[in-house]
């Protein structure tokens, strides 16, 4: 039920470049020689490792709608476990992808900028490639986008955790990997989150910003730290549930639950029930799983007829105690 | 001078640049620094896994190796013994912590005495198998809630207001000190570092001596996942992170020289207080997390100088000392 | 005295084959001119790092910091390149850092007689670290006519520049290794330092010279690396030094040093090249690929230190380590 739903609303965010795009398609799926029955193709999807949750699910998503629409999908991934580690085999596995006469490339970057020259060379094959999740350097390269935009999903994450701060807060802000292009994005779209707030009369100020890598073990001694320095924070925002679940503990270990609102991204169980028991505000649903199928999706429609919209529209949902149990249904 | 007269001095002269660094922390920030919960924080909360880890890392140095396989091994350890723990099966849990642990410290104990390989080689390998396993293993799935009574152990008190935590750390620095410095094992111990060719002449059984260094290494990795468990209220295989670097500049930075035979636990106390410190004043500072690599790069390094010179005056003073006692012998 | 130059192919270029016709038929793209290019394209920045190490591991030692200087040199290549500075200054530039940090091993090595591995991993955090504060953390894209040449650039028949780049470097550093005092030194320093003391050698020396030209040429793969990908990212070269480590040993230099050489270590390398390829076209599970690249390493290693156990024995090859410990 969720995947209509989804279509539905790819269907429906059509866009005038929904043309456009479907000519370049056209004269780019003529040209790829691998036949164009639907049994024949084999669709490609490249992200970014197969062991953190999010891509685990990601590639569950992508193998599902293989499935469905009756294309052969292949998820490939880095051995690399670091999220920002890994494009020199991203790249090299995009050049396989060529070797093994893909049909059509969907592409979740590493590294936007190094995956370039890969991108260029998947294109001049005349292989048609789709953005997942994570946008390319190079835009023109790629026939439509599926994803959802980091930095909405920031910025809604952010604006929750506001609301429940009642107009005036001091806040924290924990980072994910330095340079890691979902960190960078979801703190734009929370700052801007916070200058919408105060332009409306809200008092709210960024105290610091750290970064702990994703990792709850380093977000609980980072956050612990912080906490010396700023004791008057009463939130706490993090690039991902991993690195708030960290913060939750540093939180506890304080003796101030309840008084520091905490926020994540990613809407992993763990975060879920934390929701549930009350040590954490908020975190938003990035659905990884509906990123791979509408990944997927994607592809299937540019390889047949061109692809229906130039933003394969995901979207995020900010998950607090009311919908912590049924988010999920939500899409 | 007497050699363990230069190793009290020498391990005052560690002590003193923790001081100095408190100090400039102190006046840098002492609003956040100088306070009663940052220093409790500090030393009883996150000091104690740098330091388990580093008592390891210490061991094999003495012996004249070293154990890069400990953060794994905590990691895989610490998943397995998940589910145990969460169901209340304490026993079980801790047994199967140990087993994992101890189980790989065998393993790599071999690999350097037996099979003869280098043990940085060794221990890299292990530390490539255990976490390959941890990660097949775990598949995405973390584990996560662990029930109160386990949560005690990190955040519980017993004794005046101590963590619990710290107290585990305590006993087992006792029981490593009085192992290695007190007991015939701990002179075997000692001189496979100092002269392994010599150790094995004089019928110490330096294989088994290596192996139960590593394998104490297994169970400290697996005693560190415990805690782990516990104040992080989750099994997760990115807890990895800087332990590795850190053990190892800890030792050193304690004034344990890596040319194995010399050194002690307390050297390692030292050294991972100072090591935690740092890192608790550059985030108290807020200085990007992208310079801490760098920061603690130049510490082991900064402690491969300090350990050449500090050599190089003793040597001088003892030259010294030598030429007065010949003169007045005269 | 100089050896005799001999260009015997080394054994494990058997199994290079022998896996190459593996794959060939366990998959279906795998045996084809555009894949097999594609492989000795991707072995090319793998093999000068691993020439690199080599040298490091002949003299029975190992320089864990290459992976750093890659990744300082394509950051400052792509920093540099950005900012109008020409292409060849940045490149000097780079490869003068390397020296930089291959002397500061050098010293600390070979004159202070500090610990190798130690050493070693403290230039390779610091230089981690530089390389993560001077991109910001970033990866840092740039447009430049002439590396893209050298990166992406093709002959006439499809062979990349870069092979050819690296086939020349791989060439002098064979010539280097048989023809010069320096190579002779290298091997006898490996068989026995206490011998070739007493042999003349100035063996400290040498061993300086090992790490500068080790941090050179991991600056040179730094910048082809950058070259490849039209960026300079703070953690490309990550994976490098462990990647070297087991091209080294697999391609016949035993960790102990003294024999092998460069030749094995190329073989070695396109076989981790090959090998990796052919596991991803079967399309097995990642976390399966780097498990079962780990046991083939693991196992060619143990063979390899088996064999050398077995030479000993037999005395048929000399060991002095022990006087030396």
């Amino acid at each position: 039920m969720g995947m209509a739903l989804a279509m539905t609303l790819g269907m429906a965010a059509c866009g005038s470049t929904g043309g456009s795009s479907a000519a370049s398609t056209g004269s780019s799926a003529a040209s790829t020689s691998t036949a164009a029955a639907a049994g024949d193709q084999k669709v490609t999807v490249i992200i970014k490792n197969t062991t953190a949750p999010f891509f685990i699910s990601m590639k569950e998503g992508a193998e599902a709608a293989g499935k469905e629409l009756g294309i052969n999908v292949e998820v490939k991934a880095p051995t690399e476990t670091d999220e920002s580690a890994g494009n020199s085999q991203q790249t090299q596995l995009a050049e396989e992808a060529i070797a093994n006469k893909t049909s059509c490339l969907v592409m979740c970057p590493v590294d936007k900028e190094g995956i370039m020259p890969a991108i260029e060379k998947v294109t001049e094959a005349g292989i048609p490639v789709v953005e997942l999740n994570s946008r390319l350097a190079d835009e023109s390269k790629a026939e439509t986008f599926v994803g959802l935009e980091n930095v909405k999903q920031g910025y809604g994450a952010m604006e929750q955790l506001l609301k429940g701060l009642d107009g005036e807060g001091k806040i924290l802000i924990i980072e994910g990997s330095t340079g890691a292009q979902t960190s960078i994005d979801r703190i734009e779209g929370a700052k801007q989150a916070i200058e919408d707030a105060n332009a409306n009369g809200g008092k709210f100020e960024i105290l610091a910003s750290q970064s702990a890598n994703y990792n709850r073990a380093e977000a609980l001694n980072v956050v612990q730290n912080l906490l010396q320095s700023y004791p008057d924070a009463n939130a706490i925002f993090c690039c991902n549930d991993e690195m708030a679940l960290g913060s939750v503990e540093a939180v506890n270990a304080a003796g101030k639950t309840g008084s520091i609102l905490i926020s994540g991204a990613d809407a992993n169980d763990d975060a879920c029930a934390a929701i549930k028991e009350g040590t954490m505000y908020c975190t938003s649903y990035g659905n990884p799983y509906m990123q791979g199928y509408e990944g997927v999706q994607a592809a299937y429609d540019v390889l047949n007829g061109g692809a229906k919209t130039d933003f394969y529209e995901v979207d995020t949902v900010v998950v607090t105690s009311e919908n912590v149990d049924t988010f999920k249904d939500q899409k | 001078m007497s050699k363990s007269k230069k190793n009290v001095i020498d391990l005052l002269s560690r002590v003193l640049i923790l001081l100095i660094i408190m100090a400039v922390m102190a006046c840098l920030k002492p609003e956040a620094f100088l306070t009663a919960t940052n220093f409790s924080q500090v030393v009883f909360q996150q000091a104690p896994f740098t330091m388990l880890m580093a008592f390891g890392m210490s061991m094999a140095i003495i012996t004249g190796g070293i154990d890069i396989s400990m953060a794994s091994v905590m990691i895989l350890s610490s998943y397995l013994s998940a589910t145990s723990f969460q169901q209340g099966n304490y026993v079980l849990g801790v047994l199967i912590a140990v087993a994992v642990g101890m189980g790989f410290g065998l393993l790599s104990g071999l690999l350097v005495s037996k099979v003869n390989i280098a043990a940085f080689i060794a221990t890299y390998s292990v530390d490539f198998i255990a976490l390959g396993l941890a990660y097949v293993i775990c598949d995405g799935k973390y584990i996560y809630g662990f029930p109160d009574a386990f949560r005690g152990l990190t955040t519980g008190t017993l004794i005046g207001g101590i963590p619990n935590i710290a107290l585990v750390t305590f006993i087992v620095f006792a029981v490593l000190y009085v192992l290695t410095k007190k007991t015939r094992y701990g002179r075997g111990f000692y001189s496979i570092g100092f002269n392994p060719k010599a150790t094995k002449l004089s019928g110490i059984n330096a294989d088994w001596t290596i192996c139960s260094v590593y394998m104490m290494n297994g169970l400290l990795a697996a005693i560190t996942g415990i805690l782990f468990l516990s104040r992080l209220n989750a099994a997760d295989p990115s807890i990895k992170g800087t332990l590795t670097m850190d053990s190892i500049a800890a030792a050193l930075i304690g004034g344990i020289p890596f040319s194995g035979g010399e050194g002690s636990v307390l050297n390692t106390v030292v050294g991972a207080l100072i090591i935690v410190f740092i890192r608790n004043g550059m985030n108290i500072l807020n200085v990007p997390t992208t310079w801490s690599q760098t920061v603690v790069g130049l510490v082991i390094m900064f402690a491969l100088i300090y350990g050449a010179l500090m050599d190089k005056v003793y040597e001088a003073i003892s030259r010294k000392q030598n030429q007065k006692k010949a003169l007045a012998a005269e | 005295m100089k050896r005799k130059f001999k260009l015997a192919i080394p054994g494990i270029a058997l199994f290079d084959i022998l896996l190459y016709i593996f794959f060939s038929f366990a998959t279906e793209n795998f045996f084809s001119s555009y894949n097999t290019i594609l492989i000795l394209r991707n072995s090319c920045t793998l093999v000068i790092a691993s020439l690199a190490m080599t040298m490091a591991i002949m003299v029975s030692q190992i320089d864990m910091s290459i992976g750093s200087v890659i990744s300082t040199a394509a950051v400052m290549v792509a920093l540099m390149v950005n900012k109008g500075i020409p292409v060849i200054v940045a490149i000097i530039a780079a490869v003068a850092m390397g020296a930089a940090v291959g002397a500061v091993n050098g010293i600390l090595i070979a004159k202070f007689k500090f610990d190798f591995w130690v050493v070693t991993f403290s230039t390779m955090s610091i230089m981690a670290g530089i390389a993560l504060v001077i991109s910001g953390g970033e990866t840092i894209g740039f447009q430049n006519e002439f590396l893209d040449w050298v990166g992406n650039g093709t002959l006439p028949g499809g062979i990349y520049w870069v092979i050819i780049i690296t086939a020349l470097i791989t060439a002098f550093m064979i010539w280097v290794e048989r023809k010069t005092n320096f190579g002779y030194n290298m091997f006898s320093i490996g068989g026995s330092e206490v011998v070739a003391k007493n042999s003349g050698i100035n063996v400290p020396l040498n061993r300086f010279k090992v790490y500068l030209f080790s941090g050179i040429l991991s600056a040179i793969t730094g910048v082809i690396v950058a070259s490849m990908t039209a960026a300079g990212g703070p953690t490309v070269g990550s994976e490098y030094g462990f990647n070297a480590m087991a091209a080294v040993v697999i391609g016949g230099t035993p960790f102990v040093g003294g024999k092998g050489g460069m030749l094995g270590t190329v073989f070695g390398t396109i076989l981790l090249k090959i090998l990796a390829s052919g596991l991803s076209m079967m399309g097995i599970e990642p976390t399966w690929q780097k498990a079962i690249t780990g046991v083939i390493i693991a196992s060619l290693i143990i063979i390899d230190v088996l064999n050398e156990k077995r030479k000993v024995k037999n005395g048929l090859r000399r060991v002095y380590h022990d006087v030396e410990k």
